[in-house]
């Protein structure tokens, strides 16, 4: 009941900026869902001149309506694929559309992350949310549950959406009557599902900067946001200098900028937990739990700025 | 140390530094139920720190701490359901809708009781779908004020509460603590340093200079054992007062555990207010 509410408190200060970003990031792929059909993976064996007269060709826009047609007819090459390459080239497609939505969520929820102390203790409302029954410990996980499980939601129905939408774009443009071959192979209906887990991996993956993240928030008495890069930083410049080593540069850059998260679907769903197999994964949860030991710490102690 | 059912608040030898400066200095304090205790001292000695700590929202370098029954550094959270706080210029969050806000302490608050938060904020022009950031800093007190009457804690933290306020809704805000919170089975611990504005609703005062407790009295206590006499330069004076200065009216002397009847004659007797008594305290020091 407690927690429920810190989430909902969350949800009041920081949901609106995790519904809309990828809100815009789909009504601008809605709007020039022929740019998205036009990048990717899809479009590796078209030529530069084929690729040249179908940009012509669309710029003129509505008024060639035949342009879509014969844009997903040749990007797609239904009739000219077996199931299997097909449904490899729709796969592609839309693990194509679901990328910028995770670049734009990452760029959200760091600054959730990074604000989410920091901002109470700048406006002083830490002092009112400290007067209140709830421990420091409830409060600073209810943070970053928050950002890492509960935010993801609005992102992955927004996926959700786009994806969908390809397929409906794909099956009407698509050579007459491959449209149900477009559907059946999609597997447009287990996305919802296979985006759930892949979030869920996925904060589990960013759980170690993202604590890194709220304990510079609990710390910082200025610039934030500049201190959760300048500390790595400069760790690992006196690592590699003293000690020739290059872990925290290492654990650092496979933790926030790189992800492969999307496994291959050959086992479907089951591959994206594989990744719970990893020992990284598990010294990440140690690492980050140290760093919230620290935050809770630090909040309990700091007050206004 | 001294505890019971009686006592809300017990506090002996606090102390904390920052750098070299000593904010608390072997700071002790008592609040007994159904008592309102002014905690007064200029800028700087010591009273916010001590309130901070005595909530548990910062740590103490040493002493004894017991708020109704609870360690406020290791029990903060549990303590706070009997506890309530209202400190100096706004701390509601400002990006919150008051409605939000009432939902919030209803959902993390076992002892909040929303009609009682309604009612009172009917009585004034907020609105429930306002955000708290449109509202004028007495709106915001008294949405604050409301959420602590809605709370009905035992004891109730004052910071500063009317500081920025104009005079109406300091009026207001008082008036509100007095008749709508105050029980004889709750405590209020306040500090100011406008002590003319709450002199006359103190039931017991704490004077608090360079992180240390100068004089913890009852207002009973300080009208038997303080007399403030107005006379000429030329009197014998009975005993040795523990402060004097010149007016125009003659010279005012306050005395410490002398009657009244050994300075009847000499010129006009009465009790010093609370502003004189800390100039005196502060400067003179209490025997």
């Amino acid at each position: 009941m407690v927690f429920a509410g810190l989430l909902r408190r969350e949800w009041l200060e920081h949901g609106s900026a995790f519904m809309w970003a990828p809100a815009v990031v789909l009504a601008i792929m809605l709007i020039a869902s022929v740019s998205i059909l036009l990048g990717g993976d899809v479009m590796t064996d078209v030529s530069n001149a084929e690729r040249q007269e179908l940009h012509e060709r669309l710029g003129e826009g509505a008024q060639d309506p035949g342009a879509f047609e014969a844009l997903a007819a040749m990007t797609l090459d239904a009739a000219g694929s077996t199931d299997k390459e097909l449904s490899g080239k729709l796969e592609a497609l839309q693990r194509g559309i679901a990328e910028p939505f995770r670049y734009v969520f990452v760029i959200v929820a760091f600054f959730a992350l990074i604000g989410c102390v920091y901002d109470e203790r700048k406006d002083r409302s830490v002092l009112f949310w400290k007067s209140m029954p709830v421990s420091d410990t409830s409060s600073v996980l209810s943070k970053i549950v928050f950002v890492l499980w509960l935010a993801p939601l609005a992102t992955v129905a927004a996926i959700f959406l786009a994806q969908f939408a390809s397929v409906v774009l794909s099956s009407m443009f698509v050579e007459s009557g491959m449209g149900g071959r477009i559907w059946r192979l999609s597997g447009i209906w287990s996305n919802p599902f296979e985006l759930l887990v892949f979030y869920g991996m996925y904060g589990l993956w960013l759980l170690p900067f993202a604590s890194w993240a709220v304990l510079i928030s609990s710390w910082a008495t200025r610039l934030p946001v500049l201190l959760v890069f300048a500390v790595p930083i400069a760790l690992s410049i006196v690592e590699r200098l003293i000690l020739g080593g290059s872990t925290v540069a290492y654990f650092t850059r496979s933790h926030f900028a790189t992800f492969n998260g999307w496994r291959s679907s050959s086992n479907g769903v089951f591959d994206q937990f594989a990744l719970l197999l990893e020992p990284t994964i598990w010294i990440g949860v140690i690492v980050a739990g140290l760093f919230l030991g620290a935050a809770v710490f630090l909040r309990k102690r700091n007050n206004e700025i | 140390m001294m505890s019971g059912a009686d006592t809300v608040l017990n506090a002996a030898g606090l102390a904390r530094s920052f750098g070299d400066v000593r904010a608390l200095d072997g700071f002790d304090l008592t609040v007994p139920k159904g008592r309102i205790v002014g905690l007064i001292g200029p800028n700087g000695s010591g009273k916010t720190t001590a309130l901070k700590a005595i909530l548990g929202m910062s740590h103490l370098d040493a002493g004894e701490l017991d708020v109704l029954g609870h360690d406020p550094r290791s029990e903060r959270a549990v303590m706070m359901q009997k506890v309530a706080y209202i400190a100096d210029t706004g701390i509601l969050p400002r990006w919150m809708k008051v409605r939000d806000l009432l939902s919030f302490a209803e959902s993390v608050h076992p002892g909040f009781d929303r009609a009682v938060a309604e009612a009172q904020l009917a009585s004034t022009e907020i609105a429930l779908h306002k955000k708290v950031s449109v509202l004028s800093k007495g709106m915001h007190v008294q949405l604050h004020l409301a959420i602590v009457l809605a709370i009905g804690a035992d004891l109730l933290v004052l910071d500063e509460p009317t500081l920025g306020l104009d005079i109406m809704y300091r009026q207001q805000f008082y008036d509100a603590v007095l008749n709508d919170y105050f029980t004889n089975q709750r405590s209020i611990l306040v500090t100011t340093h406008e002590v003319r504005e709450i002199e006359h609703i103190l039931t017991d005062v704490v004077f608090i200079n360079h992180g240390r407790a100068c004089l913890s009295a009852s207002m009973d206590e300080i009208a038997a054992s303080f007399v403030k006499l107005v006379a000429g330069a030329e009197v014998t004076l009975p005993a040795r007062p523990i402060h004097e200065k010149r007016g125009l009216a003659g010279t005012e002397y306050i005395f410490q555990g002398v009657a009244r009847d050994a300075l009847a004659g000499l010129g006009e007797t009465s009790t010093p207010n609370l502003a004189e008594l800390f100039v005196a305290v502060v400067e003179g020091g209490v025997r």
